[in-house]
This record gives structure tokens, sequence and C-alpha cells, in this order.
């Protein structure tokens, strides 16, 4: 039986929930969903401090979905009633105590991107925090960028920001896909 | 030469660009899903701005949110400034602003100050 990647969903978003999207990631619901995360905060009433955290480490996180995601296999998709090329993730974002949330985002991934992202989760949580900014500032500084548009920091900048270490999972799906997904701590 | 006014949007920050005034600024935020489409009319008209330059180009950099796609980009737009500044008879400041309480903002100003040769001069925002 192949993993049920939908439930992963509704079990991420138990509890203190600030904002969810499953579904198409496209710039449009990025926005709204930046929009809506920045509004409830600051309603809430969280400091301006740890509002600029989430916001910043959220932009990289849908970046990420949005430049570097698998459409679903097409079993998966039938599975939701998606369009058969949704560009199909989730994102949630849910307050765990005072000053402390959890981001977690879940995207199909395939062939050499699962060992790359291991690789790269692995070497990033093994450095230091001084390590981490010397680290952003070489690659900063390379000139290059990817052919998706990226600049090869989103990661650095996520494990930098958040001052914990990522945490993440690879869920096979079939013998082509598996199910990435990824746990950010801020607090 | 023609100067580059753009509106701000809630992705992409608001440019001015004078030519006479020698005043450049990029305010609000940067986060757009592709910034190398957003920064290259920006980067190409400080190429051709180099060759008329002269007194003071004051920069004003007031951004509250800039995502990492961006942060490289901005890179490219202060090492056309770097260029600048050493082969032309203009000087360049950049005027970095960030709020009280944003280390984070103050920290990324002073990582672009350690890879430039440039001089910057940190403004805090009170709040």
């Amino acid at each position: 039986m192949k993993a049920d990647i939908h439930s992963i969903y509704l079990e991420v978003k138990k509890g203190n929930l600030i904002a969810a999207h499953e579904g198409e990631i496209t710039s449009e619901v990025i926005t709204e969903f930046l929009s809506k995360v920045e509004d409830s905060l600051l309603q809430n009433g969280e400091a301006v401090k740890i509002v600029r955290k989430l916001y910043n480490i959220l932009v990289e996180a849908l970046q990420n979905l949005y430049h570097h995601l698998e459409i679903p296999p097409k079993d998966y998709s039938e599975s939701l009633h998606l369009d058969e090329n949704c560009r199909y993730a989730f994102c949630t974002l849910v307050k765990e105590g005072k000053g402390s949330f959890k981001i977690t985002t879940g995207n199909f991934v395939k062939g050499k991107t699962i060992q790359f992202l291991k690789d790269r989760i692995e070497q990033l949580n093994y450095l230091s925090t001084y390590e981490l900014k010397e680290l952003y500032k070489r690659v900063l500084n390379n000139d290059e960028f990817s052919e998706k548009g990226g600049g090869g920091l989103g990661f650095i900048e996520m494990a930098r920001m958040s001052g914990n270490k990522l945490g993440y999972d690879f869920i096979k799906y079939d013998s082509q896909y598996s199910f990435f997904v990824l746990e950010i701590h801020i607090n | 030469m023609d100067s580059i006014n753009i509106e701000g949007t809630p992705k992409t920050p608001s440019i001015s660009f004078d030519a006479k005034t020698g005043q450049i600024e990029i305010k609000g935020r940067s986060i757009p899903e592709n910034s190398i489409e957003f920064y290259k009319p920006l980067v190409e008209w400080l190429d051709k701005y180099s060759e008329i330059a002269q007194g003071t180009v004051n920069v004003i950099i007031q951004l509250e949110y800039f995502n990492t796609s961006s942060s490289k980009c901005i890179l490219d737009v202060f090492k056309k400034l770097e260029n600048l500044h050493s082969k032309s008879k203009a000087e360049v400041v950049i005027n970095w602003y960030y709020e009280e309480d944003d280390e984070d903002m103050l920290e990324a100003g002073e990582d672009y100050q350690s890879i430039l040769k440039i001089p910057f001069k940190m403004v805090e925002i009170a709040e």
C-alpha cells in the first residue's frame, strides 16, 4: 500500500494552527499565505521580531516549493481530484508555545534530488551559527544562479534564521517518487 | 539620461534611480519569485550611469524584507556601485537603513559591507 500523504498534512496541522495551505503553489498563493500569516500573528499580539523571523523563513520555504517541487504522480493527483499538472505541495504554521512555532512543508521529489537534499540538510545541521554565516556570505558572493533562478541560499537562510536543526523526512511513495517533509522549529 | 521610477508592490520594492540628482533608492519588500527579471534593468541602468556619474551618489537602501534570490541581485547592484565608486569621478555612499530592533537587517547590511570595498553607513530608524 502506498503512503498516505494527505494524512501527513492533516497530522502536521493539528494544534494551534496559524495558517495552512494544501494544493497548488503559485505566486499568488504565496502572496496570500504570507499576508495571512503576517496579519494573524500581529493580531495575536506576537512580537514584531518573531513575526519578521517567521515571515523570512516562510518566504524561503514557500519559494523553495515554487521553484523545486515535482508534480505529483498521476494516481496521487487523481486520489485528491487535483488537475493532472497541479503543482501540489503543503505548508503549515503552528504555534507550539509562547514564542515557539513550527513550519512544515511537504512536496514530492524524485531521482537524484532526494540524496542531494539529504546531504544538503545534513551538512547544514552539522554547522555552527558562525559557520552558517560564513557559508551564507560565501554563497552570496559566488555569482551563481541555478536555472530555476534560485541562489542556493534558501536552506542556509532557513537554518540560520531558525537557529535550530532542520527536521526532515523522505517518505517513499513508489519506485520513482518520495514525499519530502521539511520541519523548521523557531523560538 | 532617463531616471527609473517604479512603484512598490507587496513583493517588489519601490525604485527611484535619479541620474540628475545622483540619488538611488530601493525601499520596501523585495521577495519576488523571479528576482533576476526585476533587477536586470536596474543593473543595466547603473552600467550606463557609470559613464556620466559625478559628484556624490547617495544610495538609500531601506528594506523591510528581502528573499535570498534578491540578496544576490542586490549584491550585483552594489558591485556596479563599487565599480562606479572606484573608476568614475563620483563618490558613492551606501546608506543601509534598519529598524531599531531588527538585528537581522543590520547584520545583512554588515555582511554586504564585509564583501564590498565601498563606504557604508548603517542608519537606525527609531520606532
